[in-house]
């Protein structure tokens, strides 16, 4: 009788360190899944956004070319927003914004600047500059 | 795109800024090392502490601009620009 005791104690406790090996298992395959998804969700975010990003890029380089001051200025506020949240769109935005001053020259004379050549000239000062 | 590889992009960028009209504006402190300013009107614009390494002034209209403070400018650079005894030049100037 004792050896069947026995017998059913280790039968007992190795069934319960199964189901804990099964759990565990079960537990990391979970939260590996969860994360797998996570990160799906975190690249289709990523994705989405810089769609955005190029639908705004492409409205403000045509605001660029607006009569009204105001319209151009809302487009270099907008590109500057983009360097700021993409860094590595900083230098094409940047080139974009130069290449805009060199085709579309204003001569203000020695009065002040027109307020999107001084936007643009401060963005460059402030995009590649304050580092000494 | 990786952070080294943005850093990188950043870094090789150089700003062109040749043959634009951009008097009296505010350069102070910007890095325009390696930019080109070759033939832009950049009269009474205020570079101090601006860093001009490598900057390609050539016929650069520097004429009562501020270069108070500016880093890494030499007199080559200089001599092949446009300037005028209203031009603020700093006070020590690299060979």
């Amino acid at each position: 009788m004792a050896w069947w005791i026995e017998f059913s104690e280790l039968a007992r406790n190795l069934g319960l360190v199964v189901a804990g090996a099964v759990g565990v298992y079960l537990g990391w395959k979970r939260v590996t899944v969860a994360n797998q998804q996570a990160e799906a969700q975190t690249r289709q975010a990523e994705l989405t956004r810089r769609d955005h990003v190029a639908e705004l890029f492409n409205r403000a380089v045509g605001q660029l070319r607006d009569e009204k001051l105001e319209v151009r200025l809302a487009a270099i506020f907008t590109l500057e927003q983009i360097c700021l949240d993409f860094e590595d769109l900083s230098g094409p935005v940047l080139q974009l914004l130069t290449i805009y001053l060199q085709e579309s020259p204003v001569d203000y004379a020695d009065s002040e600047p027109p307020a999107d050549v001084r936007e643009i000239v401060r963005l460059v000062r402030d995009r590649r500059g304050r580092r000494k | 795109m990786t952070q080294a590889a943005r850093s990188e992009t950043r870094r090789e960028f150089k700003i062109d800024l040749s043959g634009t009209f951009i008097r009296r504006t505010d350069l102070s402190n910007a890095d325009l090392e390696g930019a080109d300013l070759r033939g832009a009107d950049c009269a009474f614009v205020n570079f101090r502490g601006a860093n001009l390494r490598d900057a390609m002034l050539d016929g650069t209209n520097l004429k009562g601009a501020d270069l108070t403070g500016v880093r890494n400018l030499t007199r080559s650079q200089i001599a092949r620009a446009i300037i005028d005894d209203r031009t603020i030049l700093p006070s020590e100037l690299t060979e």
